[in-house]
């Protein structure tokens, strides 16, 4: 059984050297296969991850009537705000705090301000960010009900949009995933059906001087596995050397573009293409060589 | 050693042996003749399992063929050697790797893998030859390796399909030598063969078949009955 294993994997990389040019043509064909599959991961993965940065910028946020003691009532409010199933996070901020945003916000014209800042007008208010958009209706109701709440305000059709695309975006990505894994997988299959066909006479051959079918099977499905593998690395080098100039590049000229960190998205990325690559490789050999090396 | 009784081979609608019975003893040398698609090579790939017969028993060495479970097919052919008119050789590997081949799909320990070819291919004539690889040898040496291949696991039948059909005369005779020296050693031989003049020559057990059936089997035969009657005419 070892003996058997040994002289599999020898032979099988054997084969892999010995036919050059068929090797090459048939890692070629995987490596640009999951290439391809690749980027579109890379892409989909984006998609998803736009999609979440913007849903985490929804805010509702919740006004205090000018009545509102904070001291006393404070407490109580956020732990029921919080309490709203979808609720991500709750932040207060006090009117003071509030009133210093403004002054940022108006930079060289803060003197405008002078004239409220006696008296502040603004009010202590609370923001929530919303884990699932989806259901910011409903927390903006439950606000509404709770006592010393003067005011709820979002921005109902700007959240309603956004969900709309991101959902999109993300079943996009879902089914360009699948379709694409669909192709290579076929393309991956027949080329290894292919290298096979090829050595239909060697099988043949194989088999009249009495070889066992594990005998033949053995060194053509490691020599598959071996094809997927190589062709997989291939193009996991290429992917993970691209993306990360990619997002170097990115994140020095254009910062506020949201884009996976390559850690540790790209070591996720290439255990998939290694898996995807030996695995159809193995199977895809399993089942050509099994017609051939029926007795 | 071999008995063939009843053996029926259908492929679809065509018929390729009818009722065919046959027996072929233990140090035979058999030639087996008749017109193309008399059915000589469908005899042969039912003797080392390549075919099944659609009805009747084979009997090879006690064994029944038509039974035999998958499984027990790579022992039957280390068994039996073949020998085709194509050769069927691996093209990628040298003369020598084409006979070691057959013993290591065996199993056999490396050592006697090192004993045992030279001894195979210098038997054949082609100790100089060991490490070149198929297609620059003549086709004579080609069938030459082929043979070695076949008779490496020491057999104790040899089968032969055309093996001369390549070659040109010296060759063939030089091939006709080994199969007769096997032969002379006890090896059972069955040769299939459309090689008139080396069946006249030879004077062995001839076979002929047409149309699927047995119409002749002669101790010391030559290649048509007409050579068969003329030399018992002469007797």
């Amino acid at each position: 059984m070892w003996r058997l294993l040994g002289r599999s994997v020898v032979e099988g990389f054997k084969g892999v050297f010995s036919h050059g040019l068929m090797s090459l043509a048939s890692m070629g064909t995987v490596a640009i296969s999951l290439l391809v599959l690749a980027l579109f991961l890379v892409l989909a993965a984006n998609l998803a991850y736009v999609a979440d940065v913007l849903e985490e910028q929804v805010e509702v946020v919740v006004y205090c009537n000018p009545e509102f003691d904070r001291d006393q009532w404070g407490d109580l409010l956020m732990d029921k705000l919080s309490d709203i199933p979808a609720v991500a996070s709750v932040t207060f901020v006090t009117k003071e705090e509030a009133l210093d945003r403004l002054r940022e916000q108006f930079g060289a014209q803060a003197e405008l301000l002078e004239a409220v800042e006696e008296d502040n007008p603004l009010r202590d208010s609370v923001e929530i960010t919303v884990s699932n958009p989806a259901e910011i209706d409903n927390i903006v109701q439950q606000a509404r009900q709770l006592e010393s709440v003067e005011d709820v305000v979002y921005q109902r059709e700007v959240v309603q949009r956004l969900y709309a695309l991101t959902e999109a975006l993300r079943s996009a990505g879902v089914v360009l995933v699948f379709l694409l894994a669909v192709a290579t997988f076929l393309l991956i299959s027949n080329t290894v059906r292919l290298t096979i066909y090829a050595r239909r006479e060697q099988i043949e051959i194989m088999k009249l001087v009495g070889a066992t079918p594990a005998f033949i099977w053995g060194p053509l499905v490691i020599e598959g596995t071996v094809l997927g593998l190589l062709g997989a690395s291939l193009a996991g080098g290429v992917i993970a050397w691209g993306y990360a100039d990619l997002f170097a590049a990115v994140e020095a000229s254009l910062p506020f573009v949201p884009i996976v960190r390559p850690t540790p998205f790209l070591h996720n990325l290439l255990q998939l293409l290694l898996a995807v690559g030996g695995v159809l490789g193995m199977l895809s050999s399993c089942f050509s060589v099994w017609r051939y090396v029926r007795l | 050693m071999i008995v063939l009784s009843h053996v029926t081979k259908k492929y679809g609608d065509i018929t390729a042996l009818k009722r065919f019975t046959v027996h072929i003893r233990k140090g035979d040398f058999a030639f087996v003749v008749g017109p193309s698609g008399a059915g000589k090579s469908t005899l042969i790939r039912l003797l080392h399992c390549q075919e099944r017969p659609t009805e009747g028993t084979i009997m090879v060495d006690g064994v029944n063929l038509a039974r035999m479970p998958r499984k027990q097919i790579p022992s039957l052919r280390r068994k039996v050697g073949v020998v085709f008119q194509d050769f069927k050789l691996l093209q990628g590997r040298t003369a020598y790797q084409n006979v070691s081949f057959a013993l290591e799909v065996t199993g056999a320990p490396g050592a006697y893998i090192k004993r045992r070819v030279p001894q195979v291919l210098n038997m054949v004539g082609l100790s100089d030859r060991a490490d070149i690889r198929p297609h620059k040898l003549s086709g004579g040496e080609q069938q030459r390796v082929a043979l070695a291949r076949a008779i490496v696991n020491s057999p104790s039948i040899v089968l032969a399909d055309e093996p001369t059909g390549n070659l040109d005369r010296d060759n063939a005779w030089h091939v006709m030598q080994i199969l007769e020296s096997l032969n002379k050693r006890g090896v059972t031989v069955v040769v299939a063969t459309h090689d008139w003049p080396i069946v006249d020559a030879m004077k062995k057990r001839v076979i002929e078949i047409e149309n699927g059936r047995l119409i002749r089997d002669d101790l010391e035969g030559g290649y048509s009955q007409d050579v068969a009657s003329s030399r018992a005419v002469s007797r």
